[in-house]
């Protein structure tokens, strides 16, 4: 090896150490940010609050009773400027590839959340599996200031419910960025994401010391589902009706009861379900039909019925069936006649199985959409029934 | 780099055209040998004067048989009750019967007879006299004839055999290496009993005159192998050889390395089985530890242990190997890139309670981590070098007053020492030390590398390290073999360890003369197969 080579090999390894190390950050000089609300304010500015977390009130051993974070409000113009101009009041530099919640007022989500969202999918600090929610009924910095005892940081509480809520009842819609913008692009579908509100008084969950009551005082809530016209709020579904909507987008597990008698009620539980949408077009009308296909165990049953006869589960699969066909229509009808939006995405089957017909409509879907004929068809299987056949109920009527 | 190094050496060589290490060294004059003079009093001088100042160099006129003779020896060389019992004995034998041994055959003939228990060599030079007086033989001269005899009287003064210190395993033979070269040789010989086994000696070292032994089976080993290695052992110029480690630097194929290019090991059961598969050992006479040529890099990560238990659970040790080895490289590096470089990479519940841990720490985490490295580094060169006396004060004070005290005084986080301890106990998984020190070293280098441009410097460094080792041969095997080139069929032993049924052939890499080890090995199976 010449001389020279040997140099450039020399200063080639010097402009490793001399890059600067710029995105080099300890960890004690970052704060990690979990949540960010977004509040109206006046004149044309929003108001942006930070949740940060305060590692220390985190850990079992540095824990001293102070806040678990830290929430910080400015006013401004746009998201990037706000976010860097956060050091007016927080000492150390942001971080957001931990965010796991934005929660949006009700009144910006009505004004339009897009102007956000842009900035957040710009950025390369935010990962894009954070959950939008919509703060029902209450201020969105409420929803960040809310505590609770074992998940001391809000937003952290609500993702980890949310992740459980959705594996064991099912009634979830996955409203991280990706998805909310996906819908928002796609021409049959119009976005959804979850709303939260508070239970209880919103005051009195801004103290840790609310975590010392056995009976909280203030308890963040799973409320159903927001409905957007574009990037603009419509309206809600309640957390029943969400389940309902979700049934039409393949629902995983969830546990549904339907009533076996006249003085009673059993429980399927849900664990294996398909839905298939047929869309058609009929005398100019838009046409679906909503095929769901579940199976599921018996896990409840008020009534007298046996399960040692064959003729129970029959009669139950078929209750059942008309019990889902008319609940899922009822909520789709609620939704045609009183929002108009198709957050089902009906326009996204129509524009894969009539691509032609729906271009014709696609100006105007959200009309078309009001008035289709959808009919659901439930097609129900019953596996299982738990670990008893014959009830003790039989033997008390005896 | 190479040409610098190169011109290094160059400046440190002196002219050595004349230097050759063999017992001809011992001539003084290199004009040629000198017959042992038919003088008795001429070669009385000549002993005299070349033992010259030596307090324990004997000389006695003695008769054999009828005729007048020389006795010599050094008293700290020879055992004195051999001595006195063999030669003595015979030589007062001889002198009662008159033993006529005035002929050459006579003299020959009465070395053979006499002396017929001990080895006996016949020499004809001076220098060969005082080779074999400073080997611990004892020299019988006659006068009237220019030759003389040597007799071994070496004195066993050894090491028992003991419990291999430095590679212990549970199950399988417990002896190992001692000192002697004579007890090693033994040890291997007595574990393969083959004719085809040979073992090849050599001198080496100008003033220190240190056997050396090359061991192979000639029906198995490679032709090439054995005759690089011959010829690397035979072109050692060095003046003093102690331990299989001058050689191992001497006959390696590179030396700016980190990675050692020869196995060491001091289980003989270990080199009986490489032995077996085709390799050749050097065994030098005065260190305990045997080399192995050629190596590969998956040789580090095996043990004798694994084919002494079930495959299955010596397939499972292995992977583990291979794991330790790639924490006590990387674990530190990923550590530093994860914490300061990419904190999106750790879940949020691992990263607060990281962040938590770390508040108050007044360093950055890497300089965090090095202080903890270089102390455990530290500990542990005290370790190895200070007195075994005093040595329950390093354990006491390494755990208990750098590990503890450092976290309570808040210099480094709780993470961080599990970080370095785990670190540790995974460098200590490897079998051969010098492997794991390589490890040792390229630890800090790939933290260095992290520190500056995070997990792409982790991984730049682990591409470099990868890169040399596909560059680099052991006795022309390449290094990475059989993975890189690949070789399918030596795949049986490599991460894990199939049935010994399985095992019929020896390892391609090593081009052996015979490459099926037991073709009618069958699994039970098989076997029932075959009897139906």
């Amino acid at each position: 090896m010449s001389r020279k080579k040997f140099l450039v090999t020399i200063l080639l390894l010097l402009l490793g150490i001399a890059t600067g190390c710029w995105d080099r950050k300890e960890l004690d000089q970052v704060s990690l940010v979990t949540g960010l609300a977004l509040e109206i304010s006046e004149d044309d500015a929003f108001s942006l609050t930070i949740e940060a977390i305060n590692a220390s009130e985190l850990n079992a051993q540095t824990a001293e009773g102070l806040a678990p974070t830290i929430t910080y409000e400015l006013k401004g113009l746009t998201m990037a400027e706000l976010l860097n101009k956060m050091n007016m009041g927080i000492t150390r530099e942001l971080n957001f590839s931990h965010t796991r919640t934005l929660i949006v007022d009700e009144k910006v989500a009505e004004e339009g959340i897009s102007k956000f969202l842009q900035f957040l999918e710009k950025s390369g600090q935010f990962r894009n599996d954070f959950q939008i929610i919509v703060a029902k009924g209450v201020k969105a910095t409420d929803i960040i200031t809310t505590t609770y005892p074992i998940q001391k940081v809000p937003s952290m509480k609500m993702y980890e419910q949310f992740t459980t809520i959705e594996e064991t009842w099912g009634g979830y819609p996955q409203s991280a960025l990706t998805d909310f913008v996906f819908s928002l692009t796609s021409e049959g579908r119009h976005p959804v994401s979850a709303a939260v509100t508070v239970k209880g008084k919103p005051e009195e969950g801004h103290n840790v010391d609310d975590n010392k009551d056995l009976d909280l005082d203030a308890v963040l809530e799973y409320s159903g589902m927001a409905m957007f016209h574009n990037d603009r709020l419509v309206g809600f579904l309640s957390v029943e009706e969400t389940r309902n909507y979700m049934w039409t987008q393949d629902i995983n597990r969830t546990t549904a009861t339907a009533p076996c008698g006249e003085d009673g009620y059993f429980a399927l539980q849900i664990y294996n379900s398909h839905t298939k949408v047929d869309a058609s077009f009929e005398n100019d009308v838009p046409k679906f039909t909503v095929r769901v296909i579940i199976e599921g165990d018996i896990h409840d049953n008020q009534c007298a019925h046996g399960l040692d006869e064959i003729s129970t589960y029959e009669n139950y699969q078929k209750i059942m069936e008309e019990h889902l066909e008319e609940k899922l229509t009822k909520t789709i009808t609620s939704v045609q006649e009183n929002h108009g939006v198709d957050v089902f995405g009906f326009g996204e089957h129509l524009s894969k199985q009539q691509y032609k017909k729906f271009k014709e409509h696609v100006d105007d879907w959200d009309e078309e959409f009001s008035h289709a004929v959808i009919d659901v068809v439930a097609s129900v299987y019953i596996r299982r029934d738990g670990m008893r056949t014959k009830s003790f109920i039989d033997q008390l009527d005896e | 780099m190479k040409k610098v190094f190169k011109q290094i050496i160059s400046s440190m060589k002196v002219d050595d055209t004349n230097n050759k290490t063999t017992p001809e060294d011992l001539v003084e004059d290199h004009n040629g040998f000198i017959p042992i003079s038919a003088s008795l009093k001429k070669s009385e001088n000549e002993f005299n004067q070349t033992f010259d100042k030596n307090y324990d160099f004997y000389l006695e006129k003695i008769f054999v048989g009828k005729q007048q003779g020389l006795l010599l020896y050094l008293t700290s060389m020879v055992d004195l009750t051999t001595v006195a019992e063999t030669i003595r004995t015979a030589l007062a034998n001889a002198y009662r019967e008159k033993k006529d041994v005035s002929t050459s055959t006579d003299f020959v003939n009465f070395g053979k007879e006499y002396f017929s228990s001990n080895d006996t060599v016949t020499i004809q030079y001076n220098h060969e006299v005082s080779w074999y007086v400073l080997s611990g033989y004892t020299v019988i001269l006659v006068d009237g004839q220019s030759q003389g005899i040597a007799i071994s009287t070496v004195t066993t003064e050894n090491r028992a055999i003991a419990q291999s210190k430095t590679q212990t395993i549970i199950r399988g033979p417990q002896d190992s290496f001692t000192e002697a070269k004579g007890t090693n040789v033994s040890l291997i010989r007595r574990r393969i009993k083959n004719p085809h086994l040979k073992f090849e000696q050599f001198t080496v070292g100008k003033d220190t005159q240190t056997s050396v032994c090359l061991a192979y089976l000639d029906n198995v080993a490679s032709e090439d192998i054995v005759v690089e290695a011959r010829k690397r052992v035979k072109e050692i110029k060095s003046s003093a050889i102690f331990d299989s480690g001058n050689i191992e630097e001497f006959i390696s194929d590179r030396v700016i390395t980190p990675f050692p290019m020869l196995y060491h090991t001091d289980r003989p059961d270990t080199v009986s089985s490489n032995i077996i598969e085709g390799k050749v050992a050097i065994i030098v006479d005065g260190s305990p530890y045997v080399l192995l040529a050629p190596v590969v890099f998956t040789d580090f990560f095996q043990v004798s242990e694994d084919y002494y238990q079930g495959f299955m659970m010596a397939s499972m040790l292995r992977l583990l190997r291979y794991l330790a080895f790639l924490l006590a490289l990387l674990l530190p590096s990923i550590y530093i890139g994860l914490t300061t470089f990419h904190h999106q990479l750790i879940p949020t519940g691992l990263i607060v309670s990281i962040q938590a841990q770390r508040e108050g720490v007044p360093f950055p985490a890497v300089v965090e981590l090095l202080i903890m490295e270089v102390t455990f580094e530290i500990l542990r060169e005290a370790g190895v070098r200070m007195p075994r006396v005093v040595g329950q004060t390093v354990s006491i004070v390494g755990a208990l007053v750098i590990g503890q005290a450092a976290v309570e005084a808040g210099i480094v986080s709780h993470f961080l020492v599990i970080i370095v301890a785990l670190t540790a106990m995974a460098g200590f998984v490897s079998p051969v030390y010098s492997f794991a020190n390589a490890t040792r070293l390229l630890r800090f280098a790939l933290i260095f590398f992290t520190a500056a441009l995070g997990l792409f410097g982790t991984l730049t460094g682990f591409l470099m390290i990868i890169a040399h080792l596909a560059s680099i041969r052991s006795f022309g095997v390449p290094y990475l073999a059989p993975m890189g080139p690949f070789i399918l069929e030596d795949q049986k032993d490599v991460f894990v360890r199939l049935p010994i049924q399985l095992m019929k052939r020896r390892p391609n890499y090593l081009h052996p003369k015979k490459d099926v080890k037991e073709a009618n090995k069958s699994l039970p199976s098989q076997k029932k197969e075959e009897s139906t």
